[in-house]
């Protein structure tokens, strides 16, 4: 028999599945503006998540005291955070979880969420709106949509932004408490009524989307606060928070591979924000940058415009120490000092300095400078 | 007897069978074939290669082949339509294969691609062959 017919037959076929299965990706591709929005609800479902566990462990360390917030209120936190991290800060779009998926925002955590729901709530009386939302009662796909008023959220959350970054994970000289740190100050920030974008073990991509997007953000806001934790180092008279993927070799590579804290500080002091506050807990006691002749130990005093107070866990040109237990000895003194109410900023850290001097005998005097015209508290009862 | 236990059905139910009888031997050659391969990785290269060269090249031909050959005698009649009907079914499944494999750029899955067609073609021929 002759076999072109029984050829002509199967390249017909395959080239029909080739146009059919085409056909069928083309119609049902999601354009590249649901990708992006999907990739961002996926990402605050995940931070949201996080912060759902991370309220779990705080209540099983201290279940007669922690009380945990709105899901609103956590909501809000993971917006910000996500759209740091996942879009270009400077489309300007509003940041909203839409729900694309049909999945309610605690789809990736709903066993969690169960038992975050049960914690003791400083709103109780949204309790059962949350738990129908998490028990997927309520037919409802976010947060956003539960009933709750605004206030739910905290009061004063549109006034004070805070970036808080702990870095860690180096793969060279690894830190033990700049996570800790950086958790626990996130958390006493909160409770002094700042709305706070956290990162944690950020590579130099991150941290540039981050702090670009904090600055671009905290022109909306009262007061601005960066808190960095990690490994530090100052180069020629400017100072670099370095990333955990850093991987420097020779001095020369530590402005490409570091970020520059100098000039955030810069862009801080041209932003409209009224109080503008750095704390650095970084250079810490692992020497991985002595072999460098240009880089010098400690940090270099930074200069903020007026409104701006800038901390440093020790003074110019000395380390600061990690610490032995969860936190470093000056963000455990500070994270003291920060829950006391009525207290200025510039009493803060003195305390803070007076408590770090007397705990390491000396060897680590921390350090401030402010140019505040006004008087600021973290906490005002 | 397994020839006669087949020939005892009625045609309808045979008819039923065809297209059941194409799906169930690809899957089970399939996998018979690939555990066969997974048991007697021994005999395989440190590389794998030889592993490899039987999962990527031989199981899928061999699969196929199986498939039609299987539904074709399953079919009372028109075995050698059959033949072609299942062949132009598993190629153009094939061919959607072809565009997703070249969308994720998963090269090597043209390899089994290439051999479940082979083995299409095979079966279609020596179907004509043996019926007609």
């Amino acid at each position: 028999m002759n076999k072109k017919p029984l050829i002509a037959i199967m390249v017909f076929a395959y080239l029909l599945g080739i146009g059919a299965s085409a056909t069928f990706y083309l119609k049902t591709r999601p354009s590249e503006e649901t990708l992006r929005l999907l990739k961002m609800d996926s990402a605050i479902r995940s931070d949201l998540c996080d912060r759902i566990s991370e309220d779990i462990d705080n209540f099983k360390e201290s279940p007669h005291t922690f009380k945990r917030s709105s899901l609103k209120a956590l909501l809000s936190e993971s917006t910000v955070t996500s759209k740091a991290l996942t879009l270009d800060a400077n489309d300007g779009e509003p940041v909203k979880f839409r729900g694309l998926d049909g999945k309610s925002v605690v789809a990736s955590c709903e066993k969690e969420a169960q038992k975050w729901v049960k914690i003791p709530t400083t709103f109780p009386e949204y309790y059962e709106s949350e738990l129908a939302l998490v028990n997927g009662e309520a037919g409802l796909q976010n947060a956003d949509q539960v009933p709750l008023p605004q206030s739910a959220v905290v009061s004063q959350s549109t006034k004070r932004l805070a970036l808080v970054i702990g870095n860690a994970s180096y793969e060279n000289h690894p830190l033990k408490n700049p996570i800790n740190d950086a958790k626990d100050l996130s958390r006493a920030l909160k409770n002094s009524n700042f709305r706070v974008i956290e990162l944690y073990d950020a590579d130099r991509s991150n941290m540039e989307r981050s702090i670009n997007y904090f600055s671009q953000e905290v022109s909306h806001y009262d007061v601005g606060l960066i808190y960095y934790s990690g490994h530090g180092i100052e180069f020629a008279g400017r100072n670099y928070f370095i990333p955990i993927n850093a991987d420097i070799k020779s001095e020369e590579e530590i402005p490409r591979q570091g970020f520059d804290a100098t000039q955030i500080v810069e862009k801080m002091g041209r932003s409209n924000v009224k109080t503008s506050i750095f704390i650095i807990d970084a250079c810490r006691n692992a020497p991985i940058f002595s072999k460098f002749k240009g880089a010098d130990s400690g940090l270099a005093i930074m200069q903020g415009s007026a409104g701006t107070v800038l901390a440093y866990s020790a003074a110019p040109g000395h380390v600061a120490l990690d610490g032995n237990g969860r936190n470093s000895p000056y963000t455990s003194a500070l994270l003291k000092q920060l829950q006391i109410p009525n207290k200025k900023i510039e009493d803060v850290m003195k305390d803070t300095a007076k408590a770090v001097s007397d705990e390491t005998a000396g060897r680590q005097i921390p350090w401030y400078n402010s140019s505040l015209i006004g008087d600021f508290y973290f906490l005002k009862k | 007897m397994h020839h006669n236990f087949i020939e005892k059905l009625p045609n309808w139910l045979r008819w039923v069978f065809v297209p059941i009888t194409a799906v169930v031997t690809l899957l089970v050659v399939w996998v018979l074939a690939n555990l066969a391969n997974k048991i007697f990785s021994f005999l395989s290269s440190p590389e794998y290669n030889s592993e490899k060269f039987i999962s990527y090249l031989i199981i899928p031909g061999f699969g196929s082949y199986c498939s039609i050959i299987a539904s074709a005698y399953m079919a009372p009649r028109f075995k050698y339509i059959i033949a072609i009907i299942i062949g132009f079914i598993w190629v153009l499944i094939a061919g959607a294969f072809t565009f997703f494999t070249f969308l994720n750029q998963q090269w090597s899955y043209l390899l089994v691609i290439a051999s479940f067609v082979v083995g299409v073609a095979f079966s279609v021929n020596e179907t004509e062959a043996f019926y007609e």
